[in-house]
């Protein structure tokens, strides 16, 4: 009687043990958002072949005054979120938690930061200049940008993410508060709750698996 | 032994239904720690830290008024200036605040004299 307790025991164990394995591979990312079947015809044959969503076309001035672009992001990945400045809920946390993702890939020169204000009426060119400068952070580094209201809601829309003004909302914006992991493609990679440190470290992860990815090809 | 068991279960269901928890914690985590950080120890150049700063220790009587009505422009703390705009916090009631400037003092200073209900009704009817 005492051995089978003991052997359900070990056995329970083993299960618990391996069904905490997380099984998705963190070296294969899949590419997030809507596909559209498109066909080609090579070689004489009609083929269908997939068009991934990607980020389109977009122009917004950064903390320095200079214009970022798609290109400015197309050596690599990038970070991205939306927040505003005077922010008094979940911006404050997601600030902390972008910096630290900053400190660790600072020298990695193939990933960048592009944080966009929702509040394009307060955050000026010179808000934006002081609020990087506060965290200390560098602007070829962290681009933080702000531009046409229509143009930062739109791009939101493309991230397949929230903005909206909300007069009900504390700070008077609901956003939200998600990091996005964008490839140099300009595909989206991942979303992370920006708020939780455990989904931060697994941008972290994920991230350095991609680069080590890239490395193994070039 | 049986009795040692009873006691011990006794005990668990009751901590069990009454978890000892600190009312000024769940308001400092609600309502503060966002920025101030569940350390206390600020955001860099943007949020000024709470532990062990000169501003609390200097400024007790306003304190409560502060987390009241909020507070904007620069402030300077342990020698550096800060200036983001703090949240005013109408809803909280005097006990509240008491509650929560008590949990600072005993999570952020070594040795502080705890507020009373008294104290910081006072010190709310004379904020600017």
């Amino acid at each position: 009687m005492k051995i089978k307790i003991l052997n359900l025991i070990v056995l329970v164990v083993i299960i618990s043990f391996f069904s905490c394995i997380e099984y998705q591979s963190e070296n294969n990312l899949p590419i997030l958002g809507p596909r559209e079947p498109v066909e080609k015809v090579v070689d004489g044959k009609t083929i269908i072949d997939t068009i991934y969503h990607s980020i389109p076309n977009f122009s917004f001035t950064n903390q320095d005054g200079n214009e970022v672009t798609n290109k400015s992001f197309s050596n690599g990945y990038y970070v991205t979120d939306f927040f505003f400045t005077s922010c008094p809920t979940i911006c404050p946390v997601m600030t902390k938690n972008m910096l630290q993702l900053y400190d660790e890939f600072e020298d990695e020169e193939k990933v960048l930061f592009l944080s966009h204000t929702i509040d394009t009426r307060h955050d000026s060119v010179a808000v934006l200049k002081k609020y990087a400068t506060k965290i200390d952070v560098k602007s070829d580094k962290w681009h933080f940008v702000t531009g046409s209201k229509e143009g930062i809601y739109d791009i939101a829309e493309s991230y397949l993410v929230s903005a909206a003004e909300d007069p009900n909302s504390p700070g008077g914006y609901i956003h939200s508060g998600a990091f996005i992991l964008v490839d140099p493609l300009g595909h989206i990679r991942g979303y992370y709750d920006g708020t939780q440190p455990q989904a931060v470290d697994k941008l972290k992860r994920e991230l350095k698996a991609l680069l080590k990815k890239d490395e193994k090809v070039n | 032994m049986k009795k040692l068991i009873k006691i011990l279960l006794f005990s668990y269901i009751f901590l069990a239904c009454n978890p000892i928890s600190n009312p000024g914690k769940e308001l400092y985590k609600e309502k503060c720690q966002n920025c101030h950080g569940i350390d206390g120890k600020g955001l860099k150049g943007l949020y000024p830290p709470i532990t062990q700063s000169d501003y609390y220790i200097n400024n007790r009587s306003t304190l409560a008024c502060i987390i009241q009505n909020g507070m904007q422009g620069d402030v300077e703390v342990n020698g550096k200036i800060y200036n983001e705009k703090m949240p005013s916090n109408p809803l909280l009631t005097e006990a509240e605040i008491t509650n929560l400037l008590n949990f600072m003092n005993s999570e952020f200073f070594t040795d502080s004299k705890s507020f009373t209900l008294k104290e910081v009704s006072n010190n709310l009817r004379n904020c600017d």
